[in-house]
């Protein structure tokens, strides 16, 4: 019998609580980039690429993986805590306000997709009474009150166990069901509509840069962005053997794609995932738009409570948008969210790295 | 007026006459006397001091003392007359009047330009009971009273050791109160103790009449739904706090003390998880939270599958629901609102009214109640069970404030549900949670240590064995957190 346990020194117990707000900010993240990269498989690239999402996901995802670990290597070499203090030193204060401009505004455009889901989910999927306009209050509404300093990010890390529980239940009853037949035609409905659905998914990687806006931890950064990555393809996996090329890339309009991922399971499980859809994209929302608060103050350092509120207020304002042209917008607005900062992010650390030479 | 104590006694006299109102205040008595030759008297409140201790060691030897003083100075004479432990001189007569209202005998005496004052309070309380809402089935079954010295020598009887430190201070301008800020000197955190101390300093009122209204001055967001501070009755479950690393306040006149900073899981704690055996501790504390989660969300859950989603019901089940509801006149929001008002209107009656007859009032009311709305189909059966249910979970919850916080929280959850289903529901679970982990208990995160994480005892869900918990909770200075080295079960080398 074990009568013993583990004594950590004072100095590590203090570390241990700073680790603790790290890994809320990183729990935070990884939600945020699952949520984001689901989305995305679910509504851009699976109409197009049908049994060939889960993999077609990946490919989309690996320009923002390259870019990642490109920057990473950059940074290294640099010897720049960060992509701020990077741009810092190639561009000077400009540069950190151009890489924190870059960050709001993809963080922006990603709250607005994900509020704009799910409002559609509840008006369309589901079929709740209400406008979209009348509904993206009521969610706005219930947003203010959660907004609080760090209590989003600790209570996304709170909620991560029992997200991940409903996860697992229906991924379950997805395994059930599953058929290898489901994974064919590989390559979907062939290589013109994959590579429309790589045009729609490839911005789908730009989340993976946000870690590298803060100062390193002392764990290792190259395997950040494997965790979600992975968990999101498991994911859409399960859906592509539980689902049949057919039903998946007939569809069109953005509340039946969100539906479909869940229309198929018992009545139960079903009701069960939409709450798991609804509660990830409420996080979600309130994650882009506090870290976008963030990044917009983050260059003066100042700290201006009322921020966040205006930007859910105006997020919500959008809602009274026709939005089938707002997710048209939003669509063409995503496939350069990771070309843009990559330009930017690349072409600052060559500065800084000629410079330091 | 002047503020400093003369050598006249006829000065002092007039003047504490006039301070302590004497010509109204009838219990305010006086006794006058001659020791060593002079004139002198003293002060105290009848019914405070004790009147043997005033008669045998205050009057008695002085009034033996008819010769004049062998000592030089008078108040040296005096004090080796008087044969009380708790003796002390004040020069002003602010601290005189402050002495003789807070039960003190203060003796003026003719050419002494001080006032000497004996503790030899003594005053009708209630005996030390067992505690009357924290019982526990394994453990001491003795509770807090009413006096601040019981209070703290319970505590002191628990916990000998001279780092257990009692900072005696009073709160309250007009008529302050007495309390004790007592914390143990090794594992309390310096900027927690800073903290409370700045807090009590910063408290502008003229009175403090209860220790609730002393938690409600304190606590860090009072607009929140959740108790903040938690209160206790129990002396192990005070003295558990301490060792943890916590403040706690006793309060002269409470019979609870105050214990600060708290988490959110602390108060699903009680002291039968740690007398008992782990496994039982263990499992109790998952029915608790068990019965918390049924308290807030069963009734919302009830309306919500039965008005929303009626699909996710089992065939037979929903049937039924539907067969009754059609009987029924209300609608099923509008009963379970009525059948919750019920339950709260029964349990408020069962608490006000004394003693065994609240008992049978709340069982009583509640079983001919519900047979007679049943029985006039004013609400359908399974509808009893679920208000049943979610009621006995509110009993489950071991701190009665956070018993009212869920029952409050339950209203809120089933108007989500009547509204927006099990969606709103989910939604509003999450804002509730993400609005928990940013509270906050006296600066320390309430929903410590699970968000954020903390280095701590791992008694939080789960009651560990005693041997693994070798670490105070991490509300405590996080440099002092082993409780022990080595193994707690030194004779065991397996």
């Amino acid at each position: 019998m074990k009568t013993t346990s583990t004594v950590h020194s004072p100095e590590e117990r203090l570390a241990q609580r700073e680790l603790g707000e790290r890994l809320a900010l990183r729990s935070q993240w990884r939600l945020l980039a699952c949520v984001s990269i689901l989305r995305t498989a679910v509504t851009r690239i699976m109409p197009l690429a049908g049994a060939a999402t889960w993999w077609m996901t990946l490919v989309c995802l690996l320009p923002g993986l390259v870019l990642y670990w490109l920057a990473c290597l950059g940074l290294r070499i640099t010897k720049a805590a960060s992509l701020p203090e990077g741009a810092r030193l190639a561009l000077g204060k400009a540069g950190v306000w151009l890489v924190c401009a870059l960050a709001a505004v993809a963080l922006a455009v990603d709250a607005l997709s994900t509020i704009t889901a799910l409002i559609t989910l509840f008006t369309e999927g589901i079929g709740t009474q209400g406008t979209q306009w009348t509904l993206a209050l009521a969610a706005a509404g219930l947003l203010l009150f959660a907004l609080n300093g760090e209590a989003l990010a600790r209570g996304v890390y709170f909620l991560r166990v029992p997200l991940l529980a409903l996860l697992g239940a229906v991924l379950l009853e997805l395994v059930s069901g599953a058929r290898l037949d489901h994974l064919f035609p590989v390559l979907g409905d062939g290589v013109s509509s994959l590579w429309a659905a790589f045009q729609a998914g490839a911005g789908a990687g730009w989340m993976f840069l946000l870690p590298l806006l803060q100062a390193p931890t002392k764990e290792s950064r190259w395997r950040e962005p494997l965790p979600p990555v992975g968990l999101c393809i498991v994911v859409l996996l399960c859906l592509n053997l539980a689902l049949p090329h057919e039903l998946l890339s007939n569809q069109n309009a953005l509340g039946d794609c969100l539906v479909l991922t869940v229309a198929h399971l018992p009545a139960f499980v079903r009701l069960l995932a939409l709450c798991l859809w609804i509660a990830a994209l409420f996080l979600a929302l309130g994650s882009s738009v506090s870290l976008c608060a963030g990044q917009l103050l983050a260059p003066n350092g100042r700290r201006v409570v009322w921020l966040p509120g205006v930007l859910v207020l105006a997020a919500a304002a959008t809602q009274l948008l026709d939005i089938r042209e707002l997710w048209t917008q939003l669509g063409a607005l995503e496939r350069w969210l990771l070309a843009v900062p990559g330009v930017g992010a690349g072409v600052s650390l060559l500065l800084c790295w000629r410079k330091r030479k | 007026m002047p503020e400093k104590i003369s050598s006249s006694l006829e000065q002092n006299l007039s003047v504490l006459e006039a301070r302590l109102f004497r010509d109204v205040n009838t219990d305010m008595t006086r006794r006058d006397f001659r020791v060593f030759r002079r004139e002198a008297a003293v002060y105290f409140v009848d019914g405070l001091v004790s009147s043997d201790f005033l008669q045998h060691y205050i009057l008695t030897p002085c009034q033996e003392q008819t010769d004049a003083p062998l000592a030089a100075d008078l108040q040296d004479a005096l004090l080796q007359t008087i044969h009380v432990g708790d003796a002390k001189a004040v020069s002003t007569y602010a601290e005189a009047v402050d002495a003789i209202v807070n039960g003190k005998a203060v003796l003026v005496a003719d050419g002494m330009p001080a006032a000497l004052c004996f503790d030899i309070r003594y005053f009708v309380r209630r005996g030390i009971a067992p505690p009357l809402t924290e019982s526990v089935v394994n453990g001491p079954h003795q509770g807090f009273n009413e006096a601040l010295r019981d209070n703290i020598t319970l505590l002191r009887r628990i916990l000998h050791t001279p780092e257990l430190i009692g900072e005696m201070r009073t709160i309250g301008e007009a008529s302050p109160t007495n309390i004790c800020v007592m914390y143990l000197k090794n594992a309390v955190d310096g900027q927690t103790l800073q903290r409370v101390k700045n807090r009590l300093a910063g408290i502008r009122v003229d009175q403090v009449l209860s220790i609730g209204a002393l938690e409600q001055l304190m606590e860090d967001k009072p607009f929140a739904l959740l108790p903040q501070c938690c209160l206790t009755e129990r002396p192990d479950r005070a003295a558990s706090f301490l060792l943890e690393g916590q403040v706690v306040i006793v309060m002269d006149g409470a019979p609870q003390v105050l214990a600060m900073p708290i988490s959110f899981l602390h108060l699903f704690h009680t002291p039968d998880d740690t007398s008992m055996r782990w496994q039982y501790g263990t499992f109790l504390r998952m029915i608790r939270l068990l019965g918390a989660l049924c308290t807030l969300l069963l009734p919302g859950l009830f309306v919500a599958a039965v008005t929303f989603h009626p699909e996710a019901l089992p065939v037979t089940l929903l049937t039924a629901i539907l067969e009754s509801q059609a009987q029924v006149p209300l609608s099923i929001p509008a009963e379970t609102l009525l059948m919750l008002l019920m339950f709260n209107l029964i349990n408020e009656a069962g608490t006000r009214v004394p003693g065994v007859v609240g008992n049978s009032l709340g069982t009583v009311s509640g079983l001919i109640l519900g047979q007679a709305a049943v029985e006039a189909k004013l609400i359908h059966p399974l509808l009893i069970i679920v208000v049943a249910v979610s009621s006995l979970g509110s009993y489950a919850i071991p701190d009665y404030s956070l018993g009212m916080a869920f029952r409050i929280g339950q209203l809120i959850f089933l108007a989500a549900g009547c509204i927006f289903g099990l969606y709103g529901m989910v939604l509003l679970s999450a804002v509730m949670v993400v609005r928990l982990c940013g509270m906050t208990s006296l600066g320390a995160p309430f929903a410590a240590p699970v968000a954020p994480v903390r280095t701590h005892n791992p008694d939080v869900f789960l009651r560990y064995p005693l041997w693994h918990q070798r670490l105070r909770t991490w509300l405590g200075n996080p440099f002092s957190m082993e409780r022990t080295r080595g193994r707690m079960r030194g004779w065991d080398r397996r």
